[in-house]
C-alpha cells in the first residue's frame, strides 16, 4: 500500500498538474521533490501531496492516511510531531504549537515561548483544527453572475482580475478598494504599502469588530499617535475594569488570565479587581468587588472615578464634566476603587471596556497616567493596526456614490459584521466587482462576484505581531485541503507578482532582519514560533490634548437599555460553525447551541418576564425575538445580548443557531431598547446548569452544599481552617492493599485560578475524540464533556458572588462506580487510574448512577455517525473513538501518560516532574490544573495537595479522590 | 350468597370451620368443573377479544425492542444524571407481582393454609409470567444488549470474568435462580392434573400434547409418596428464596451511594411490596377469571378475603417503610440524605410521590372494613389502584434520586419517550397473552389439591402429612354440613 | 378411546386386574387388606394423595431428601468457589480498593446457588425414582382407568404374583368392595 502511494505520488510528480501545484504551493519543495533532506521537509512535501490529493478530491482519500509499509528515511510513522505556529485574533498574535500526525494537524497547545500564550491557549486556538476540516469550508473558486451561483476555477478568476487591474492602473487606482480584515501580518503591511504604490488612489479599509478600534482612535485623541496599549497585568496589584472582560473577550486574554492567576496567588501582594460591567462575564466573576451597572451609566461612573482620585490625590489636568447622581453602591464602589487604585499607584490601572467610546478610552489613559500606570503596568507601542487609508464611512459613502469599480475583501465577514457600517447589503452590492476572499462561502460571498477560498492559518504561510511587537511566523501544517489561498498571495497576484505565501513572509522576514544571515534566524523562527527580537518598543506617551473631553458625555437615562457583547465562544459569528464552540457551555449562562436576553431576576420581575419566556426586544432599525434567561447579576433594567447569531451562510452546523440582533453594531457596547414584549410563548433554552430551573427547595439545598463544594480563604491568609480540612482517608475496615505502581497520579485544581473560560473543556474535547451531540441531545442531559465547570452563584441574585469548579473524573482510590460494574468494565490500575474499559462495557450505565460527582457520560446513540471523512482527520488516532452503548469519563489523558513513560524507559530515566501534562492542563490559561506524581513528595502536585488549601469533594464518602481542589481566594476591600 | 351462619365461608368464629369447597361437590364434578374450562374447543368471546388486544400490545413490544436495538438507547428519556429509567422500573415492578405465586403455593403452604389450594396454580402461573416480563428489561436496559451473556460466569477465550462484587451480578443469579425454581415448582404441581386432561381427552392433539406434559403419571401410591416429599422440599427452598429474591433486587439500590438508595431498610421494605403487589395482581386477575368461569364455588369470596387481609397487612407495612424512611433521613443528619426525601415530597416529582402515597397506603385502609374485602368489585378497585402505586413506588425510588444527587451542578430531570411508554405497555400486554394462553389450556386450578382438601379425601382420619395436614376442622362439623353422608353423593 | 382399538392376534394376554373402588375408606381398607393377603406385586392408584396410604402399603420412608441435601451443599460450595477462583485468583482487579475476596457480598450468589441446586436435585431425583417419564403403561389399556385421575381408585393385582389367580383374585377383590373388577390386558 505505501509503495504503490509513493509510486503514486511519482507518477503524479511527472504530471504538469503537480509541478505547477507545487510551484504554487510549494516551490521550494519542487527540488526537494527529488531527495527528501529533512525530516520537515519531508513532513512539507508529504503535506503537499496530502493537499494535493484534498484538491483534487475535496476528501480525506484513505490510503494517504495509512501507515508506510516501506519507512521513508527519518520518518517513524505515528511518532507526533509539533511545529511552531501562529494564531490572529482580536487584532494580536497568539503563539502556538500545534501537534501533527502522519501529516495530520490534530491538536493545537500553546508555545511556551511566545509571551502572550507563555504554553496556554484559549478555547478558540483549541477549537481551530475543527475549523481546519470543516468540511463546510469553502471548496472552490465561486463565479456569482445575476445571481447565479457558477464554480469556477483559479485561473479563470486571475483571467478576469487581469482584466479589472488594467483597467484600474490607468485609472492610478480610482475606485479601487481593499476591506481587509486588520491582521497583524507585517507581510500583509508591506504589501499594502507595495499596493498603495501601485495604485496611488486606491484607499483601503480594515475591519473587525474584535479589534478594539474605539481605544485606537481614543488614545491617537488622547496620546496625538497610534499606538496600543500592552498590559503588564502580573505587575499590578489593583485594577479597575469598567465593561472591560479582560481575562477572556480581550488580545490579551491568555497572557492576563496567566497574570491574574499568578497575582491571586501572591500572598504578599495579592491582585484586587474591581469590575463594573452590566452584564457578568468571567472577569466580573473573578472580581473582589463587581459592580452591576447598568450600560448608560458606565461613563459616568468613569468620569466619578476620575474625580475621586483626584479627591484622594491622584488629580488630572482635566476639566472633567460633573456627574449625575451616584447611587449608594455605586459611590461606595468608585470610592472604593479610586482609594486602592490610588493606594497601588504605579501597580494599578484602569481598563476600560472595547465598546466605549474612545472618550473613555483617553480618560482612561489619562487616568493610568496619572496614576504612574504607563510605563510599569500599561506600556504602549505603536501599533500596524493603522486603520487604513480610509474608514468604513467612507467605504460607505464610495458605495453608495457608486464610485467602487473593484472591491477587494480580504477574510472576515463585513456583510454582517459591518451591515450596519457600511449601509447593508444593499450598498455593498453598489460595487461594480467585488472580489472577496474568505474560509466560508458566507452572507458576503452571497454579494460577491467572485467568492475565493482563503487558506485556514493551519494550511497557509504568513506572519503575525503581536500587540508588543513579538513576530512569529504563521507556518502551514498541511497544503490546503480545498485550495484555498493566504491573502498575502492573493495581494502579490494583483501586484501581478504571483508569489507563494512561503516566499512572501520569507522577504518580508529578510527585510525585518536586514542581514546576510537572516536565513538561519528565518529557521529559528520557524523552529522557536517566535523571533528573538521585537518588531517595536514601547513608545513614550503623554496627554497631548483633551479636546476629546467635549466628546465625553453621558447618554440620557433610558428605563431599559441592553448592552451587547460579542458572544464569548462564536464571537462575531466567525465560529459558528464550530460545533465544539456550539456545544461548550458559556461560562457564565452555561448556554449552549444558542443565545438568550439575559435578565437580572428583579428586572424580569419588573417587566413580567418568565425565563425561556420568548421576548420580542426592539431597538433603533432593529428588533428580534429571542428567549429570556434569567441570570443573577445583570444590571437592574439591562437586558444582556449577544452578536454572533442566527447566521444565515455559516455551514451545516452554525446555520439558525440563535437569534440574530440585525441593525447592531458587531463591536457590541450600549444599545438603547425601544421596546420589550413577552410573546407568551416559550423558547428553546438549552443550559448545561439549569440554575433558574431550580425550584426554592433546591435552591435551599445548594445554598447548604456549596460552602462545601467550594472553599473559600482570604488572600492575606490563605490557609483552610482546620474543621474545613475533612479527613480525606477515613480506615477501612479490611487490610488495605497498597498501590504497587511507580507513578501515582494525581491532580490539584486550583479555584483561586479557575475563571471557568472553557478552554480546558475544548482541548479535552479534542484531545479525547469526544463528540459533539447537538442541542436537542444537550437538552435531554447527554452532553459528552470529560470536564464539567460547575458554575455556582452565592448571595443575593441582584449581587452575586461567583464560583467555578471544573469538575472531571476524581480518580477516587475507593472509586464507587467500580465495584457496582458487573463485568469490571472499570478497574483501578497500580498507579491510582480508574480505568474504562470501552471494549468490556456493556453499557447498565450502574457506575454513572454510583459516582457521587456524576462525571460519566454514556453514548446514548452512536454519535460519530454522520462524523464527515474530513472531520474525522482531527481525530486523535491515540485515543479510541467510543461506539454507541458504552460509558466514558476523563482518563487523565492516559494516552499522554503512557507515551510519558515509554519516552522515559527509552531515555532510560524516569519521569522528570511535569513530563506528563494533560491536555486540560496544558491549555489552562490561569494554568489552574496541575498534575503530576503524588509518591514522589517534591512534584508540584504533591506538594498543592499538602497545600493549606487544599481540600476534597465529597470525601467523606470515603472515596479518597486523586483531585484535590485549592479553596478559591479573595481579597475584598475593606469599606471605604 | 345466603348461607346459613355455619357456612358462610367468610365466618371468623375460629371454632367452626366452613368448607372451602361451597355446595359438596363430588371429585368428578370438581374435575368436570375445571377440565372444562381447559377443554371447551371454543374460547368464549371475551378471552378473544382480551387476548387480540393483548397480542397487539405484545407485538408492540416487539417492535420497541427492534427500534431500540437499531437506533441505541437515547430512544429512551434516560440521560445524565437519570441513566436507570423506565426499563428498571419496570423491572423492580415486575419481579415484586412474581413474587405472590411462590409465597402463596410455598409459604402458605408451610404454614398449612389450605385455602391455597383453589388460588396456587393460578398464582403460579401468573408467576412465571411475571418473572418472564421482569427478566427481559434488564437484558434490553444494557448499553450493548448483544453483549449481555457477558454478565454469565462461562470460560471465555478473553479469559474474563464478571465481577460478583457487583448486586446487578447478584440479580442474575438471583432472578435466574427464581425463575427456574418457580417454573418447576409450578410444573410439578401440575402434573396429576395434566394427568386428568389426558385421560379426559378426546382429540389425538390433546393426547399427545398432554400424555407427553404428564410425563405418563398415573398416580400409583409410591409415586404419590415421593411426590409429596419433593413438593415439601420445593415450597421449603422456594420459601427463603421468594425473600431473597427482592431482597437481592433491593441490593441494586441499597449498596450504592446515592442518597434514597442507600438505606438498610430496603430488603424488607421491599419484600413487603412485592408480596403487596403480587397480591393485588392476584386479586386483579382472579376477580373477573372466577366471575367469568363461574369458578365462585371453589375460590370462594373466603379466598377474596383472606388475600385481602394480607394486602391490608403488606399495605401498612409499606407505609410504615415510607415513614420511616423520613424519618432515618432526618434523624441521620445527613443533609443529603436529608434533602432527598424532602424533595420527593415536595421536589419536582412530588406528583409521583403523592399518586404512590394515595395508592399505596391510603386506598388500601378500605380494607379494615369487611364488607370492602368481601365484595369483588371494591376489592379490584383497590388491587388495580395498589398495582398503580407500587409501579409509581418504583418510579420515585430510581428516578427521583438520581435526579438530584450530591452535586447541584449535575441534577437534571428525566421525561419518559413514548418509546418507554409503549414498551411498558408491551410488556403488559406480553404478560396477558401468556396468562390468557395459560387459563386457555392448562389446568388453572389445582383439581387434585383442591380435591385433597375436600372432605371425600377422608380427612376426618389422622395423622396427615402433606397436602392433608391438618386443618382443624371438628369432625361433627362435617357431619353437620354433609347431612351424615361423608362425602358419597352417587 | 385408549385400548379400544382393534388388536390382530396374538389375542391379549393378562397382565393384572384392577379392582375400581368408589370412595377412600373402602379403597383404603382393601389396600391394606390385600397387603396382609400377601400380595407382593400390587399397586394402589388414587386422583389425590390418599392418607394413611403409605402405612396400609407399608411403603419405606423415600430417599430423596438426602439427594437434595446433596445437591444443596454441591451448589453453595460450587458457588463460592467459582467467586473465589475467578475474583480471587484467576482475574484479580483492583475494585473499589476493596479486598479481590470477601464473604459478605459473595452471600447472595452462593445462596441462590445452593437453593438452584438443592431444587434441580429435587425435581429431577422425582423424575428418575419415579421413573418418569413413562409415557406407557399396561393400566393406560383399561378404559375405565381413565377415571383413575378424576374420582376413582384403583387397587392393581399383577398375574405375575405368586399368589395370583384370577378368578380368586377377582372375588377377593369384590369382597373387599371393588365396584368393579378389570381386566388389565396387554396386547
Amino acid at each position: 500500500m505505501g509503495k504503490a502511494y509513493w509510486r503514486s505520488l511519482d507518477e503524479l510528480a511527472a504530471t504538469a498538474e503537480f509541478q505547477d501545484l507545487l510551484a504554487r504551493e510549494f516551490p521550494h519543495l519542487a527540488e526537494e521533490l527529488t531527495d527528501p533532506r529533512t525530516r520537515r521537509d519531508f513532513l512539507k512535501l508529504m503535506a503537499a501531496s496530502l493537499g494535493m490529493v484534498g484538491m483534487a478530491a475535496c476528501r480525506w482519500p484513505k490510503e494517504t492516511i495509512l501507515p508506510f509499509a516501506g519507512r521513508p528515511e527519518g520518518r517513524i510513522p505515528g511518532v507526533p510531531q509539533q511545529f511552531a505556529t501562529a494564531m490572529g485574533l482580536f487584532g494580536n498574535a497568539l503563539g502556538l504549537l500545534v501537534t501533527s500526525y502522519d501529516g495530520r494537524p490534530i491538536k493545537v497547545e500553546g508555545n511556551p515561548l511566545h509571551p502572550e500564550s507563555q504554553g496556554a491557549a484559549h478555547l478558540w486556538a483549541q477549537a481551530s483544527v475543527l475549523e481546519l476540516y470543516d468540511p463546510d469550508r469553502s471548496q472552490a473558486v465561486v463565479q456569482r453572475q445575476a445571481g447565479q451561483r457558477v464554480v469556477s476555477s483559479w485561473e479563470a478568476f486571475q483571467q478576469e482580475l487581469r482584466g479589472l487591474l488594467a483597467a484600474l492602473r490607468s485609472s492610478q487606482g480610482e475606485g479601487f478598494w481593499v476591506l481587509g480584515d486588520a491582521t497583524p501580518s507585517p507581510t500583509r503591511v508591506r504589501l499594502q504599502e507595495k499596493l498603495a504604490a501601485a495604485f496611488p488612489r486606491a484607499r483601503w479599509v480594515d475591519w473587525d469588530p474584535l479589534v478594539r478600534w474605539q481605544e485606537l482612535s481614543g488614545l491617537r485623541q488622547g496620546t496625538g499617535v497610534t499606538v496600543v496599549p500592552h498590559l503588564e497585568l502580573r505587575r499590578a496589584r489593583v485594577v479597575a475594569s469598567f465593561g472591560d472582560d479582560l481575562l477572556l473577550r480581550h488580545p490579551q486574554a491568555v497572557a492576563n488570565a496567566r497574570a491574574y492567576a499568578e497575582g491571586r496567588r501572591d500572598s504578599q501582594h495579592p491582585l484586587r479587581l474591581f469590575v463594573a460591567e452590566p452584564v457578568p462575564t468571567v472577569t466580573g466573576a473573578a472580581a473582589d468587588l463587581r459592580l452591576a451597572a447598568a450600560p448608560g451609566r458606565l461613563q459616568q461612573l468613569l468620569v466619578a472615578l476620575a474625580q475621586e482620585l483626584a479627591k484622594v490625590g491622584v488629580s488630572l489636568p482635566l476639566q472633567l464634566p460633573p456627574v449625575g447622581e451616584l447611587s449608594e453602591k455605586e459611590r461606595a464602589f468608585v470610592a472604593t476603587a479610586a482609594r486602592d487604585l490610588a493606594r497601588a499607584r504605579g501597580a494599578s490601572f484602569v481598563a476600560v471596556g472595547a465598546a466605549l467610546p474612545p472618550a473613555c478610552h483617553a480618560l482612561g489613559f489619562a487616568m493610568n497616567l496619572a496614576l504612574g500606570a504607563v510605563g510599569s503596568t500599561v506600556r504602549y507601542t505603536s501599533t500596524v493596526q493603522a486603520p487604513g487609508s480610509a474608514s468604513l464611512d467612507a467605504l460607505r459613502e464610495a458605495l453608495s456614490r457608486g464610485e467602487v469599480q473593484l472591491l477587494l475583501v480580504l477574510g472576515g465577514n463585513p456583510a454582517r459584521t459591518a451591515a450596519r457600517e457600511l449601509g447593508g447589503e444593499e450598498n455593498l452590492r453598489r460595487a461594480k466587482s467585488l472580489v472577496r476572499l474568505g474560509l466560508y462561502e458566507d452572507e458576503t460571498s452571497r454579494l460577491a462576484h467572485w467568492h475565493l477560498p482563503q487558506a485556514h492559518f493551519l494550511e497557509g504561510w504568513g506572519d503575525l505581531r503581536s500587540a508588543e511587537g513579538v513576530y512569529s511566523v504563521v507556518q502551514p501544517l498541511i497544503a490546503p485541503l480545498y485550495g484555498g489561498k493566504t491573502a498575502e498571495e492573493l495581494l502579490s497576484f494583483v501586484l501581478g507578482e504571483e508569489r507563494s505565501g512561503y516566499e512572501l513572509v520569507r522577504e518580508s522576514f529578510a527585510a525585518l532582519v536586514g542581514r546576510a544571515d537572516w536565513e538561519q534566524a528565518f529557521r529559528k523562527t520557524l523552529h522557536d514560533g517566535v523571533w528573538s527580537e521585537k518588531l517595536a518598543a514601547p513608545v513614550a506617551v503623554q496627554l497631548v490634548d483633551t479636546g476629546w473631553l467635549a466628546a465625553l458625555r453621558f447618554p440620557e437615562e433610558t428605563k431599559l437599555a441592553a448592552w451587547v457583547m460579542p458572544d464569548s465562544k462564536v464571537l462575531d459569528g466567525r465560529f459558528a460553525n464550530n460545533p465544539w464552540l456550539q456545544e461548550l457551555p458559556e461560562p457564565i449562562t452555561k448556554l449552549t447551541w444558542g443565545n438568550a436576553v439575559l435578565l437580572g431576576p428583579a428586572t424580569a420581575k419588573a417587566l413580567g418576564v418568565r425565563h425561556k419566556e420568548l421576548l420580542r426586544v426592539a431597538w433603533e432599525g432593529g428588533e428580534a425575538v429571542l428567549p429570556a434567561f434569567l441570570l443573577p447579576g445583570v444590571a437592574e433594567g439591562t437586558l444582556g445580548l449577544v452578536t454572533g447569531y442566527g447566521r444565515q451562510a455559516a455551514g451545516r452546523v452554525g446555520d439558525g443557531v440563535g437569534v440574530a440582533l440585525p441593525g447592531v453594531a458587531a463591536v457590541g457596547g450600549s444599545l438603547a431598547v425601544v421596546s420589550l414584549q413577552g410573546t407568551g410563548r416559550t423558547g428553546e433554552v438549552v443550559s448545561t446548569q439549569e440554575q433558574q430551573a431550580i425550584d426554592k427547595l433546591g435552591l435551599e439545598a445548594l445554598g447548604h452544599r456549596l460552602g462545601e463544594l467550594v472553599r473559600e480563604v482570604r488572600a492575606q491568609d490563605p490557609v483552610l481552617p482546620p474543621e474545613e480540612r475533612t479527613e480525606l482517608r477515613p480506615p477501612m475496615p479490611w487490610k488495605e492493599r497498597q498501590f504497587s505502581g511507580e507513578y501515582q497520579w494525581g491532580m490539584a485544581v486550583d479555584l483561586a485560578a479557575c475563571i471557568g473560560c472553557g478552554a480546558c473543556v475544548v482541548a479535552c474535547q479534542a484531545e479525547n475524540n469526544i463528540p459533539v451531540v447537538g442541542a436537542k441531545q444537550v437538552a435531554k442531559g447527554r452532553q459528552m464533556h470529560w470536564i464539567r465547570i460547575d458554575r455556582y452563584f452565592a448571595g443575593s441574585p441582584e449581587e452575586p458572588s461567583f464560583a467555578f469548579a471544573p469538575v472531571m473524573c476524581q480518580h477516587c482510590e475507593n472509586a464507587p462506580c467500580e465495584q457496582v460494574c458487573p463485568v469490571a468494565a472499570t478497574v483501578h490500575s497500580e498507579e491510582g487510574l480508574n480505568e474504562m474499559v470501552y471494549n468490556r462495557c456493556v453499557g447498565t450505565r450502574y457506575c454513572s448512577n454510583n459516582c457521587p460527582y456524576k462525571v460519566r457520560r454514556f453514548n446514548y446513540f452512536n454519535y460519530f455517525k454522520n462524523v464527515s471523512q474530513v472531520t474525522k482527520m482531527a481525530f486523535n488516532p491515540e485515543v479510541t473513538v467510543r461506539g454507541r452503548g458504552v460509558m466514558e469519563k476523563c482518563t487523565f489523558c492516559v494516552q499522554r501518560i503512557e507515551a510519558a513513560k515509554i519516552a522515559a524507559r527509552n531515555a532510560g530515566k524516569p519521569l522528570a516532574d511535569g513530563a506528563v501534562v494533560p491536555a486540560c492542563a496544558q491549555t489552562c490559561p490561569t494554568q489552574a490544573i496541575t498534575f503530576g506524581n503524588l509518591a514522589d513528595p517534591e512534584s508540584r502536585v504533591a506538594k498543592l495537595q499538602r497545600d493549606g488549601r487544599a481540600y476534597g469533594i465529597l470525601t467523606e464518602l470515603n472515596t479518597r479522590p486523586r483531585v484535590l481542589y485549592l479553596a478559591k481566594i479573595t481579597n475584598p476591600p475593606e469599606e471605604a | 350468597m345466603s348461607l346459613p351462619a355455619h357456612l358462610d365461608p367468610t365466618l371468623d368464629d375460629p371454632t367452626s370451620r366452613p368448607p372451602l369447597v361451597l355446595g359438596q361437590p363430588s371429585f368428578a364434578e370438581i374435575t368436570e368443573q375445571v377440565s372444562a374450562i381447559a377443554e371447551r374447543p371454543k374460547p368464549p368471546l371475551w378471552w378473544t377479544v382480551s387476548f387480540a388486544i393483548s397480542l397487539f400490545f405484545a407485538v408492540v413490544l416487539l417492535a420497541m425492542l427492534g427500534y431500540l436495538f437499531v437506533t441505541g438507547l437515547g430512544v429512551w428519556g434516560l440521560n445524565m444524571p437519570v441513566a436507570w429509567g423506565f426499563a428498571i422500573v419496570n423491572f423492580v415492578f415486575w419481579v415484586g407481582i412474581g413474587h405472590a405465586g411462590t409465597l402463596i403455593s410455598a409459604i402458605l403452604f408451610l404454614f398449612r393454609q389450605k385455602w391455597r389450594t383453589a388460588i396456587n396454580r393460578f398464582a403460579e402461573g401468573m408467576t412465571i409470567f411475571a418473572v418472564i416480563c421482569a427478566g427481559l428489561f434488564p437484558a434490553i436496559h444494557t448499553g450493548r444488549p448483544w453483549f449481555d451473556y457477558w454478565l454469565f460466569p462461562y470460560p471465555n477465550q478473553m479469559q474474563m470474568w464478571p465481577n460478583f462484587r457487583s448486586p446487578l451480578m447478584w440479580d442474575v443469579f438471583a432472578v435466574s435462580t427464581y425463575f427456574t425454581v418457580s417454573l418447576m415448582f409450578w410444573y410439578v404441581g401440575m402434573i396429576p392434573d395434566l394427568a386428568t386432561l389426558r385421560d379426559r381427552a378426546k382429540t389425538r392433539a390433546r393426547q399427545i400434547v398432554y400424555g407427553i406434559l404428564a410425563l405418563g403419571w398415573r398416580g400409583s401410591a409410591r409415586h404419590w409418596h415421593r411426590y409429596e416429599r419433593v413438593y415439601l422440599l420445593l415450597a421449603a427452598l422456594a420459601t427463603p428464596l421468594v425473600l431473597s429474591v427482592h431482597s437481592v433486587v433491593s441490593f441494586d439500590f441499597a449498596v450504592s451511594q446515592l442518597p434514597g438508595w442507600h438505606a438498610t431498610i430496603f430488603p424488607p421494605y421491599f419484600v413487603a411490596g412485592a408480596i403487596f403487589s403480587g397480591f393485588a395482581m392476584v386479586l386483579t386477575l382472579l376477580i373477573p377469571i372466577r366471575k367469568a368461569f363461574g369458578l365462585e364455588n371453589i375460590v370462594t369470596v373466603r379466598h377474596l378475603d383472606n388475600m385481602a387481609k394480607i394486602l391490608l397487612a403488606t399495605g401498612l407495612m409499606v407505609g410504615y417503610a415510607y415513614g420511616i424512611e423520613f424519618f432515618t433521613a432526618w434523624y441521620s443528619g445527613n443533609h443529603f440524605e436529608a434533602f432527598t426525601f424532602y424533595n420527593r415530597a415536595l421536589g419536582p416529582y412530588a406528583w409521583a410521590y403523592w399518586i404512590m402515597v394515595f395508592c399505596n397506603v391510603v386506598v388500601p385502609q378500605v380494607l379494615w372494613f369487611k364488607k370492602a374485602r368481601t365484595t369483588p368489585w371494591i376489592l379490584m378497585v383497590t388491587s388495580i389502584l395498589v398495582n398503580v402505586g407500587m409501579w409509581f413506588e418504583r418510579f420515585v425510588i430510581t428516578v427521583t434520586s438520581l435526579s438530584r444527587d450530591f452535586l447541584p451542578s449535575s441534577w437534571g430531570y428525566y421525561k419518559p419517550t413514548w418509546v418507554d411508554l409503549l414498551t411498558l405497555a408491551g410488556s403488559f400486554g406480553l404478560f396477558f397473552t401468556l396468562f390468557l394462553l395459560f387459563i386457555r389450556f392448562l389446568p388453572m386450578i389445582a383439581m387434585a389439591e383442591v380435591k385433597s382438601v375436600m372432605p371425600q379425601a377422608g380427612l376426618e382420619r389422622g395423622p396427615h402429612r402433606g397436602h392433608g395436614q391438618y386443618w382443624g376442622e371438628i369432625p361433627h362439623q362435617h357431619e353437620a354440613i354433609l347431612g351424615g353422608d361423608n362425602g358419597e353423593r352417587r | 378411546m385408549r385400548g379400544a382399538e382393534v388388536r390382530p392376534l396374538p389375542p391379549p394376554t393378562l397382565w393384572g386386574l384392577a379392582g375400581e373402588f368408589a370412595d377412600v375408606d373402602r379403597f383404603l381398607a382393601a389396600v391394606e387388606a390385600c397387603r396382609k393377603e400377601g400380595f407382593v406385586h400390587y399397586d394402589a392408584h388414587a386422583p389425590i394423595p390418599v392418607h394413611g396410604l403409605d402405612e396400609a402399603m407399608e411403603i419405606r420412608p423415600s430417599q430423596l431428601p438426602k439427594l437434595v441435601f446433596l445437591g444443596g451443599l454441591l451448589g453453595c460450595l460450587g458457588g463460592l468457589a467459582l467467586q473465589w477462583w475467578t475474583n480471587g485468583v484467576d482475574y484479580p482487579f483492583r475494585i473499589s480498593g476493596k479486598p479481590l475476596f470477601a464473604f459478605p457480598p459473595a452471600i447472595p450468589v452462593t445462596f441462590e446457588m445452593t437453593v438452584l441446586f438443592s431444587a434441580l436435585f429435587a425435581v429431577f431425583g422425582l423424575l428418575v425414582a419415579n421413573r418418569h417419564p413413562e409415557l406407557y403403561h399396561p393400566l393406560f389399556e383399561l378404559p375405565a382407568f381413565a377415571k383413575g385421575s378424576d374420582d376413582k381408585f384403583f387397587l392393581v393385582i399383577e398375574a405375575r404374583d405368586p399368589r395370583f389367580a384370577e378368578e380368586e383374585t377377582s372375588r377377593f377383590l369384590q369382597r373387599l368392595g371393588a365396584v368393579a373388577v378389570h381386566r388389565v390386558e396387554v396386547a
